[in-house]
């Protein structure tokens, strides 16, 4: 089988280009470094079937960064039969800069001159016949994203694929031509592959080229004394770049033609960036977005319209129970799920028919069943409060996480995302942190799992293990039921705020706490330099409706396996240990504090009294202490394990649930139930959303974290962080929000901790100049 | 294990239930050690972007990934 490598400038196109060839739906993100490593696919509509392989984005082919290394090497060391360069068209001065290094590989080369959709829509022309002969190398008009050219391009790369090429470079006119020519022959007589490009990055001064031809380092130093050059001495890496610039300028820029006979133009996205990247409202805007996305998906008063109106309730139109508030009449429910009160948001309108028409209804049927079968009432338990609640409690929250999810996938892919690392670098770079490092941060939203992964673009290892560890406090969508479920008991049962203004709070909370501690280690214990960051902005475009789709697609499969795999086996165990004392005597549902699994909780529960889930709330806090460690499997098991205790509580006696009726499959309702249950108080459950947002993350991260960081140390260090900062940001909100004077105490343990550390950093600074 | 087979009552739909509980831990048990012992992430595809993740394939036997 053939083997093909796109190679190119970040977003220039090549995953999508991909995506295309071989079918797949790799992730497009549209900023640089969303892919860490090479992928490879197959494109099957060629002769013969043809591996694709998908480089990381680079600028150049000098091993400066992680995605460099990866992509020369593949080209060097893999020896692929083509080598697609994709240049972005509407860029092509700097792109070419690449391509002129590509062409001094002795591999077959062929250009896409992609995004010509956007060429043409600017009315800007460019001569594709002009530029190849001038390249040398076949020359394809594509667009990605409209799918256009792409046969064209793979039927041309085979046929150039079948062909030897020799390489060559633009550097022929420059001042170290010769020099270049000597050290090549060298090579060539040592019998190195392709010897005119480990050539000339001798002469830059490559250091892996330098490590690996000491023995012709020689000729370039002996050049290096008899030469001195006006402008860059004998700094032959930028008499390189210069001298590539040069010719690209000289000979290339006839090629292109502007509509706009003016240099530099504003685009759409330059005026959108004016206020986007506002250095005084940027922040803000984004603050803004966040809130509406929020609103959007979880207000059941969207635009605050029944706050505004008045409007009524159900209840006083009397379609509603006023004592129960559930719908009188099933032209009631089916307006419930719209409006009560004030108008639902578009996200809770979806949820409200997904649970109350579908879930609730599916599964409160199968419940029905169970519950008229034969079968004996240990079974019946173990069906219905078990596995039935605690599976459909998962289930139900599966449309918020997807409209977040297909909010967040459009930021991210419209390019908006990649503004915000640029804005947060502004401002945070002072204090050690650069905006590279935020990036990996913001994909936290989805999964900590690539967002961890996609540290490795960072070069500085302390700068990376500091972004490891606060990826987990940027809430991912499997916390969203957490947050979901709570925030909408607390405003049912409690009367306490709006769930769309509580779930936006923790978010903000988790950046605010991730922005923290990343401040404090970088003053401490994981100081370093701020390396430079430098980006391209993407300009913004519409994402493609058919890859948002997929995506979704995919994450609808993958949340629905893990409900009915990881979480279905979690809430059997639970249910299980719930149901046994230690003589494995099986217990009733009211004897559920003689069980196993209550009385181990029941013995780390006083652990979390500073918290407000420890031991003040009673005798069946201890629910709170097993959501906990549920979680630690998937974070999605902290409801489950509500559901599925709350239909044990529920037959308890003496406990009061009000006028609560536990619903199939109702996540809120479960909450709802522990609250009654053991009298928690709403600072407390602020406290548990954030102990559950910034504690150890799923095991599956926990993984990624100890494969990343590389060093026991560290990993363990990261461990011990993620306990002792929840345990802080629990113990600092329960306080504070049950005696607000307690704010006092803790700003005066925060400047005592601000002021050692900058004395220590003084100290320290002091001491190593005086060295 | 006597105090439950005595105070539980067996019919074959809670025989059928048993087993079912049993496989459905078992497996998950068994398939998260397994995707371990083969470098697999245990992530369980949540990002939805496990199909070309790079995790799962830097973690695979070079024989595989070749």
């Amino acid at each position: 089988m053939k083997h093909f490598a796109l190679a190119g400038n970040p977003n220039c196109g090549k995953t999508t280009l991909f995506n295309g060839l071989t079918g797949s739906t790799a992730h497009v993100g549209n900023w640089p470094g969303v892919t860490v490593d090479k992928r490879d696919g197959v494109y099957k509509k060629c002769a013969e079937p043809i591996s694709i392989v998908d480089l990381p984005g680079i600028y150049s082919l000098s091993p400066y960064t992680p995605e460099e290394v990866i992509a020369r090497n593949y080209i060097l060391d893999e020896k692929p039969d083509c080598v697609i360069n994709i240049v972005d068209a509407t860029n092509l001065e700097r792109n070419l800069y690449l391509t002129t290094q590509i062409l001094e590989m002795d591999v077959p080369v062929i250009i896409a001159l992609n995004m010509m959709d956007a060429v043409e829509k600017n009315g800007d022309k460019i001569d594709a016949n002009e530029l190849e002969k001038r390249l040398g190398v076949p020359v394809v008009k594509i667009s990605a994203l409209r799918n256009k050219g792409l046969s064209e391009l793979m039927d041309k790369a085979y046929n150039e694929s079948k062909k030897q090429r020799q390489g060559y470079t633009v550097l022929e006119e420059s001042d170290i031509a010769h020099l270049i020519v000597d050290v090549k022959t060298a090579l060539s007589g040592e019998n190195v592959a392709n010897p005119l490009f480990h050539a000339i990055k001798l002469v830059e001064g490559d250091e892996i080229e330098v490590s690996m031809h000491k023995e012709v380092l020689g000729v370039v130093e002996a050049f290096k004394k008899t030469y001195d050059n006006d402008i860059f001495g004998n700094d032959f890496e930028a008499l390189v770049a210069d001298g590539r610039y040069k010719y690209i300028s000289k000979h290339f820029a006839a090629v292109f033609q502007r509509k706009s006979k003016e240099k530099f133009t504003l685009t759409k996205s330059d005026k959108a960036d004016k206020v986007l990247t506002h250095k005084i409202w940027g922040i803000p805007i984004f603050l803004l977005i966040l809130f509406a996305i929020f609103h959007v998906t979880f207000s059941e008063d969207f635009l605050f319209l029944g706050s505004i109106f008045n409007l009524p309730s159900l209840a006083d139109l009397g379609l509603a129970d006023p004592i129960t508030e559930e719908p009188l009449t099933y032209g009631a429910k089916w307006l419930s799920v719209v409006y009560n009160g004030g108008v639902m948001s578009p996200g809770v309108i979806i949820n409200n028919i997904w649970n109350e028409m579908m879930v609730g209804e599916l599964f409160g049927w199968i419940q029905g069943l169970v519950e008229e079968s034969n079968m004996s009432p240990w079974a019946i338990g173990l069906l219905n409060d078990g596995i039935i609640e605690g599976v459909g409690s998962v289930l139900s929250f599966l449309p918020p996480i997807l409209v977040l999810f297909l909010f967040f996938s459009i930021l991210e892919d419209s390019g908006y995302m990649a503004r915000i690392a640029f804005i947060l670098d502004r401002i945070f770079r002072r204090f050690g942190l650069s905006g590279r490092a935020f990036m990996p941060m913001i994909m936290g939203f989805g999964c900590s799992v690539p967002a961890m992964i996609n540290t490795r673009t960072l070069a500085d290892e302390n700068e990376r293990t500091a972004t490891v560890r606060v990826i987990p406090f940027f809430s991912c969508g499997a916390k969203l039921p957490i947050l979901t479920a709570i925030a909408g008991a607390m405003v049912v049962a409690l009367g306490v705020g709006n769930a769309d203004l509580i779930t936006f709070a923790m978010y903000v909370l988790g950046i605010a706490v991730a922005i923290l501690s990343v401040l404090l280690m970088r003053s401490t214990t994981l100081k370093g330099e701020t390396p430079p960051f430098i980006m391209e902005l993407p300009s913004y475009h519409a994402p493609q409706f058919k890859n948002l789709m997929l995506h979704l697609w995919d994450k609808t499969k993958h949340f629905i396996k893990k409900a009915f795999t990881i979480i279905l086996a979690s809430t059997i165990v639970i249910w299980l240990l719930t149901h046994f004392s230690f003589s494995w005597k099986l217990l009733g549902d009211e004897q559920v504090n003689d069980s196993i699994l209550a009385n181990i909780a029941m013995l780390l529960q006083p652990l979390f009294t500073p918290l407000g889930f420890g031991s003040q709330t009673g005798e069946y806090g201890w629910v709170f202490i097993v959501a906990v460690v549920a979680g630690l499997i998937a974070k999605e098991n902290v409801i489950g394990t509500f559901a599925t205790l709350a239909a044990c509580l529920s037959a308890v006696a003496g406990l009061d649930f009000g006028n609560l009726v536990l619903e199939a499959a109702d996540g809120v309702d479960a909450v709802r139930a522990m609250i009654m249950a053991t009298g928690i108080s709403a600072p407390a459950l602020i406290s548990f959303i954030a102990f559950n947002m910034t504690t150890i993350p799923c095991f599956a991260a926990v993984g990624t974290a100890k494969s990343e960081l590389q060093n026991k140390k560290r990993f363990n260090w990261t461990l011990l962080f993620w306990i002792a900062s929840s345990y802080i940001v629990g113990t600092v909100i329960y306080t504070v929000g049950s005696w607000w004077w307690t704010c006092f105490i803790w700003m005066a343990v925060i400047a005592a901790v601000v002021f050692a550390i900058v004395f220590y950093n003084k100290r320290r600074s002091k001491r190593s100049s005086n060295l | 294990m006597i105090n439950l087979i005595s105070a539980a009552s067996f019919g074959i739909g809670e025989i059928v239930l048993i087993i079912a509980c049993a496989v459905i831990v078992l497996s998950a048990i068994i398939t998260a050690i397994v995707r371990k012992v083969r470098g697999k992430s245990m992530c369980g595809g949540d990002c939805g972007c496990c199909k070309d993740c790079s995790h799962c394939k830097s973690n695979l036997p070079n024989n595989e990934n070749k």
